[in-house]
């Protein structure tokens, strides 16, 4: 079953966190919102949900199109704060996941 | 009141560590940054509200491999119980740490309170007397 977002409330360069289920599980989100007029971004995004190395872009993809409605931008950047777990090892910075809204909400960057 | 956080671990929740920040005095948006910092170096300092509960806190947070500290309370007496436990008069104390004798027999009797920094150098030198020594004084030729 794929991810829905429970509530979105996005406000400027405020601290959001952002709730997602998939009937069986939550992943919660905390980020900063920086707006674009045409690119948005999530930075110093935090995660955390079912379990380590169970989410991803695909996960992440229907916050991204709710995300770009809401703000009416065309592309979304979510910018992930440094690990703190799983790959990498904590520390490590991801590379910035983008999501287009004109094409396909999973382009790749 | 001051609480330095030291990462001891991976930390599976994130947002959990954020919140339970908030929740004892920091906005979300410092509680965010003093995570970051912490993730980023394995150490932090933040400012919690005076009546904030302390234990609890450190509780929730070392079950996420967070580790809080405090500040020690200011002891005077530990100077005059250093330095007899270590068996050293007045002089060869002041000498070994670098100090005037003045400012030791002030301390010691009460007459000027040490500051943390100064009793902080007193603890360290009681575990490492040598490593104080080397560090406050040069040697001559």
């Amino acid at each position: 079953m794929g991810w829905r977002v429970v509530r979105l409330d996005l406000a400027i360069g405020d601290i959001r966190d952002v709730w997602m289920s998939n009937g069986v599980g939550n992943i919660e989100v905390l980020f900063v919102l920086e707006p674009g007029t045409r690119v948005a971004t999530f930075r110093g995004f935090h995660i955390q949900g079912p379990g380590s190395n169970r989410i991803g872009r695909n996960e992440l993809r229907d916050l991204a199109r709710a995300a770009m409605e809401y703000l009416d931008a065309d592309e979304l950047r979510i910018e992930g704060a440094a690990r703190t777990t799983g790959a990498g090892g904590p520390g490590r910075t991801p590379v910035p996941l983008i999501f287009r809204r004109a094409r396909d909400a999973g382009a790749s960057p | 009141m001051t609480l330095v956080l030291r990462l001891e671990g991976s930390v599976d929740k994130p947002i959990t560590v954020i919140k339970r920040l908030a929740a004892s005095g920091l906005t979300l948006l410092a509680a965010k940054t003093t995570f970051e910092r912490l993730v980023e170096t394995g150490l932090a300092a933040c400012t919690i509200n005076e009546g904030a509960d302390i234990p609890a806190l450190a509780v929730d947070l070392a079950a996420m491999n967070i580790l809080v500290h405090r500040r020690r309370p200011s002891d005077p007496g530990l100077i005059a119980e250093v330095r007899a436990g270590h068996k050293l008069s007045q002089r060869e104390f002041a000498g070994v740490l670098g100090i005037e004798i003045d400012t030791l027999r002030n301390w010691e009797q009460g007459r000027n309170k040490p500051d943390a920094a100064a009793l902080n150098l007193v603890r360290v030198f009681d575990q490492a007397p040598a490593l104080v020594s080397a560090a406050a004084l040069e040697r001559v030729a």
